[in-house]
């Protein structure tokens, strides 16, 4: 149990922020997104999420390409395998966490 | 340890349905079916007009058939991205985006979720399965019983099909009212005999089409068109 907790340590703290938690999390679940799309889902600002995207794209976890549908301008974001693997790790590090937790809520306390 | 299906997935559900949200899949189907019992009334009657006028709507909807995703991405291209978005299709999703479903799982992949997601896949499938199973069970059965009130049978089950995928697809209430609806108006109005078949495949299309026009027009009206192309 101590080394899990001490696991909250090496969290990727590029994706545990929350608008960049949201935008990993709407990626992982589809093969590719647009950034109205996401924008939308995450709702964030046209800005905000420009600024978190460049991250996760220094990151390399994030793919982002310019392309066009017909005249409709298109900037298409999808998961990288690196950045795939990494909120996998991530997910399975909160999810021991959070399991640890329930256990811990179920102890009987004084008073 | 499964006790609900995490945002992730719910993530996953959202864009599934995001494709259906616009009704254009709906109005894509419903075309098809129409030109298709259009294609079986016509050539029934034997005249030389009547068997082009076959001709043509059994080629719109072998087009309609063969070239569906691009006919859809061609609306949606049109009528959607601009407006809300660009999302991958459901099958693309399926196949790429939840590798562990699918047994491609990376040496990272987290073996919990992995049950997880591979449970809910299939559980989507199963659905899927037990509603096609209904309605082709259904379109098959319509053609050995000739029973006016079959009609009305086969609209409460396609109806009770569509409530059993409520959760994967976008199915309005326009559709499961709209079901029995059709199959009572087919017992009621449509004359026993060959053609019955084709009334049946036309009022379905009929109900598709209705369905999906509604739902776009709908979709246009709370979704205007951006002045400024998106970045």
């Amino acid at each position: 149990m101590t080394s899990d907790l001490q696991g909250l340590a090496t969290l990727d703290r590029i994706i545990h922020e929350p608008a960049r938690l949201m935008i990993m999390t709407v990626l992982s679940a589809v093969s590719e997104a647009d950034f109205l799309y996401l924008q939308r889902e995450c709702g964030l600002t046209q800005g905000n999420l420009s600024s978190h995207l460049a991250k996760l794209e220094d990151a390399g976890y994030v793919l982002i390409e310019k392309t066009f549908k017909g005249k409709y301008p298109l900037t298409i974001c999808s998961l990288t395998r690196k950045g795939r693997d990494s909120y996998d790790a991530y997910v399975k590090t909160i999810r021991i966490v959070s399991d640890a937790s329930s256990y811990n809520s179920r102890v009987p306390r004084k008073g | 340890m499964y006790s609900a299906p995490s945002s992730i997935l719910d993530a996953g559900q959202r864009a599934r349905r995001y494709w259906y949200a616009d009704g254009i899949p709906t109005l894509v189907v419903g075309l098809g079916l129409l030109m298709f019992g259009l294609s079986m009334l016509s050539a029934q009657r034997e005249t030389p007009l009547h068997i082009v006028l076959s001709f043509g709507a059994l080629g719109l909807y072998g087009a309609l058939l063969l070239r569906r995703t691009e006919t859809m991405d061609w609306l949606k291209t049109r009528l959607t991205y601009p407006r809300t978005g660009y999302v991958a299709p459901p099958v693309n999703a399926s196949n790429t985006s939840l590798p562990l479903s699918l047994g491609l799982s990376t040496a990272t992949a987290d073996e919990l979720r992995d049950e997880e997601v591979q449970l809910v896949d299939w559980e989507r499938r199963r659905r899927m399965g037990i509603a096609t199973a209904m309605v082709l069970l259904m379109h098959t059965a319509i053609m050995f019983i000739s029973n006016r009130w079959f009609f009305t049978v086969e609209g409460i089950v396609i109806a009770a099909a569509l409530w059993i995928v409520r959760k994967d697809i976008r199915v309005s209430p326009i559709l499961l009212l709209g079901c029995p609806c059709v199959g009572l108006a087919m017992t009621l109005v449509v004359p026993s005999g060959p053609d019955r078949i084709a009334y049946s495949v036309v009022g379905w299309g009929g109900l598709l089409i209705l369905d999906g026009a509604i739902a776009l027009i709908r979709y246009i009206g709370h979704n205007p068109a951006p002045k400024v192309p998106a970045a």
